[in-house]
């Protein structure tokens, strides 16, 4: 007997699973020099779309929903939100 | 090994013997003295299982799944208000594919309350994508709880298994049962199988939303597993039939002297041996009639069914359950098999006893009724003694 | 984002039972998900007891993981209390986070057992008449060795304490009040101010109870004298929800504060 009719509802994890969120984004963060690396957007961000690579945080702009969040808790005031073009 | 016991015991006994690993319990009659069983065992150090005494039914299947989803074989026990209570996740046990058993002591369902035997309960739950199975003796019990773990936990299959008995009827009377040894039910059942296990190592996730079409596609896939358990059911009966001299679990259902009868009777669970007494008598006196049992109403063997009843006369269905507004369950399921006239008998609610003498009757009265006329329909039948029923007067709306 | 938090504190040996709720949508379309651990999700009220089954599972087969349910306040203070009852009772050996925004945000943020007095729901159109129900306190009453709240206004303090709950066997509870901008109507990018309001407004204690010992956290030290607390307004001007609240809403809510507060004093002295 061919097994192939049984199938399950089981999930395996995958990037952006939820969806391109980038599309929803009017305003984008852009990190400046001023980031100290502390992670605390990372933490933050709803999405997991930010994070500290090597010393400065690095956005992943196709999941990122351009909330807000990050440039909100950063401690430095190192994100901008600048108008998507 | 043979020894003497009630269905619940030897419902408990074979949990041991399948080597279940975590049984979720909560108490309610008749089910209650197989978890009281099982808690003794566990205290006596005979039983290895994690015993969990939960505060719902609703909360012991889904311990039962959560166990069985991880890694571990699982069994739980249930009757009546408390199936009804944790109906969500029975749907929710079968939707996830997690392989685990779980026996139902039949009784009535309230308002008003009732303690007494009835199979509606079990019947209720046929749409919910579970094997099911019921049992006529203590030792089918047995038989039928021990096949359910291979069932449930083949690779073709990967459903969960419910087997049924009559509350107190089997539940609660003592018979000789046979015992297969430990090794030969360590043999009959391969270690635990399933189609996924929630861990860190593996990662997967079971039931986060899925689209229509996968969605419905998962159904099928429920479907098509419960039709093609019949196969794997004869199988795993035949493989019973090598460690117990008493069994005979070659088919699905069970016939009795329908070979040369011109008319039937269907029946399942425990007062088939009376209506087997009743045949037989009515063979003696010269009626030309057989029975056949349902032992299982999922997966429903329309080709067996066929086979065993497709060239009868007629026949007659007695259900100790109503779809109410209906007729029995059982009556409308061969209704939807057969193209023969039927007739469906509702009996036995709530603890009513019926005997053989009531077998005798209504198949006489039936076989009299086929020869001159065709059959049909739902009768609800009270035995002879009790007649008269006080209930007060009728009310009008307020 | 408490989600990742939480895999900060955990670790990756973690399996996860997601009750019905914004999590069990937000994980993405099957057969793909966007969670980094292994996850049941399950109907609303049986979260609990498949932790239950899961831990003894992994217990059977001698795999030390962590079993996490996660249930936002409707899962938890409503529809599943009995089952999270049984099992604190029982002491099973698993964490349990509430998520609590407060109210059914996942069918479009209706009152639950935990919206506080005055809040607008869909379904309070005229601002809720009751208080929000006190699960820290019911859990306590229940002996379990780890209770505690958390915000996701202070996120170090969030996963020190989820760090800490990893360390203790048996039942271990954490609420997280995780505010929601589209239910308590404010701009999504202050989240992490509201979630730090609550706290510095003494609205939301943080507090850690370990086999009974009451601890409060540093952020909520302040609340303990009533003349140091940070006026509620401030926490409640912020949100559309309590557009309703008139001045004996208000009061309502100060007094309701104030009895937590004492409540809080009482255990910390026994
Ligand atoms: S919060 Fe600000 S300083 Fe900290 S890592 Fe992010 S951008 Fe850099
Ligand atoms: S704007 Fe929002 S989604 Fe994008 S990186 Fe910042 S916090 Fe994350």
């Amino acid at each position: 007997m061919s097994l192939e009719y049984q199938v399950f509802p089981v999930s395996t994890p995958a990037e952006g699973a939820g969806g391109k969120t980038g599309n929803w984004r009017t305003v984008r963060p852009v990190v400046t020099d001023r980031c100290i690396g502390c992670n605390a957007c990372f933490l933050w961000c709803p999405e997991g779309t930010i994070g500290v690579v090597g010393r400065k945080a690095k956005v992943y702009y196709e999941y990122c929903k351009g909330c807000g969040v990050c440039a909100n808790v950063c401690p430095v005031k190192a994100i901008e939100m600048v108008m998507e073009q | 090994m043979m020894k003497v016991m009630s269905g619940n015991e030897a419902v408990a006994l074979a949990v041991k013997l399948a080597r279940v690993g975590v049984v979720g319990i909560y108490p309610i009659t008749p089910q209650t003295t197989i978890i009281e069983e099982l808690a003794e065992m566990r205290a006596r150090g005979e039983l290895s299982a994690d015993i969990v005494r939960v505060e719902s039914e609703h909360s012991a299947m889904a311990v039962t799944l959560g166990a069985a989803v991880s890694g571990v074989r699982s069994f739980t026990a249930t009757s009546s208000q408390g199936l009804l209570y944790m109906h969500e996740m029975v749907w929710w046990t079968s939707g996830s594919r997690a392989p685990l058993v779980m026996v139902v002591a039949t009784r009535a369902v309230g308002a008003p309350w009732n303690i007494w035997n009835e199979n509606t309960d079990f019947m209720s739950e046929r749409d919910s994508g579970w094997i099911m199975a019921f049992a006529s003796t203590p030792q089918e019990a047995l038989d039928l709880t021990l096949q359910a773990f291979r069932i449930s936990e083949d690779p073709r299959v990967f459903l969960p298994v419910m087997v049924g008995m009559d509350g107190f009827i089997l539940s609660h009377t003592k018979t000789n049962v046979f015992i297969p040894s430990q090794e030969d039910v360590d043999n009959f059942i391969p270690p635990r199988r399933q189609p996924y296990v929630i861990d860190p190592e593996t990662k997967e996730s079971m039931g986060n939303i899925f689209p229509p079409i996968y969605y419905m596609k998962l159904r099928q896939s429920i479907h098509e597993a419960i039709t093609n358990s019949e196969e794997v059911i004869k199988e795993v009966g035949r493989e019973y039939n090598k460690i117990s001299p008493l069994g005979d679990y070659g088919t699905l259902n069970v016939s009795y002297k329908l070979d040369d009868a011109d008319y039937a009777v269907v029946t399942m669970g425990a007062w088939s041996l009376d209506a087997m007494e009743a045949v037989d008598k009515l063979r003696e006196n010269g009626l030309n009639v057989g029975l056949y049992r349902v032992r299982y109403i999922r997966p429903w063997s329309e080709k067996e069914i066929r086979e065993n009843l497709g060239d009868k006369r007629a026949i007659l269905v007695v259900d100790r359950a109503t779809s109410l507004g209906r007729g029995g369950p059982l009556y409308l399921e061969l209704k939807s098999t057969l193209n023969i006239p039927i007739k469906g008998v509702v009996t036995g609610l709530g603890g009513v006893s019926v005997g053989k003498r009531d077998f005798y009757s209504l198949i006489s009265r039936f076989v009299e009724e086929a020869r001159y006329s065709e059959v049909g329909g739902v009768e609800w039948y009270y035995p002879g003694e009790v007649k008269e029923v006080e209930l007060g007067t009728p009310r009008t709306a307020h | 984002m408490t989600m990742r938090m939480m895999g900060m504190a955990l670790g990756n040996n973690v399996a996860l039972i997601v009750v019905a709720g914004c999590s069990s949508v937000i994980q993405g379309m099957g057969p793909k998900n966007s969670y980094g651990y292994p996850a049941l999700n399950i109907a609303f009220a049986a979260g609990p007891a498949a932790a239950s089954g899961m831990w003894r599972a992994f217990k059977q087969r001698n795999k030390d993981v962590t079993v996490v349910v996660w249930a936002g306040d409707g899962g938890t203070a409503d529809i599943g209390f009995a089952s999270l009852s049984g099992a604190a009772e029982r002491n099973e050996n698993f964490i349990y986070v509430c998520v609590d925004n407060e109210a059914y945000m996942n069918s479009g943020g209706q009152r639950s057992g935990s919206t506080p007095h005055g809040a607008v729901t869909p379904t309070t159109p005229e601002g809720k008449k009751e208080n929000k129900k006190e699960l820290l306190f019911l859990m306590l009453d229940h002996h379990v060795p780890y209770a505690a709240t958390a915000s996701v206004g202070y996120p170090h303090d969030l996963m020190d304490k989820l760090r800490r709950a990893k360390t203790i066997e048996g039942f271990r509870y954490l609420q997280v009040l995780t505010p929601d901008p589209y239910g308590w109507l404010f701009d999504p990018s202050r989240t992490a101010e509201v979630g730090k309001l609550a706290v510095q407004t003494c609205y939301w204690p943080l507090l850690e109870v370990v086999n009974g010992r009451v601890q409060v956290s540093n952020e909520s030290l302040h609340c303990l004298r009533k003349e140091t607390r940070r006026p509620l307004r401030d926490f409640l001007s912020v949100q559309g929800r309590y557009k309703r609240l008139n001045d004996q809403d208000y009061k309502e809510l100060e007094s309701y504060v104030d009895y937590t507060w004492d409540r809080i004093l009482k255990l910390m002295r026994t």
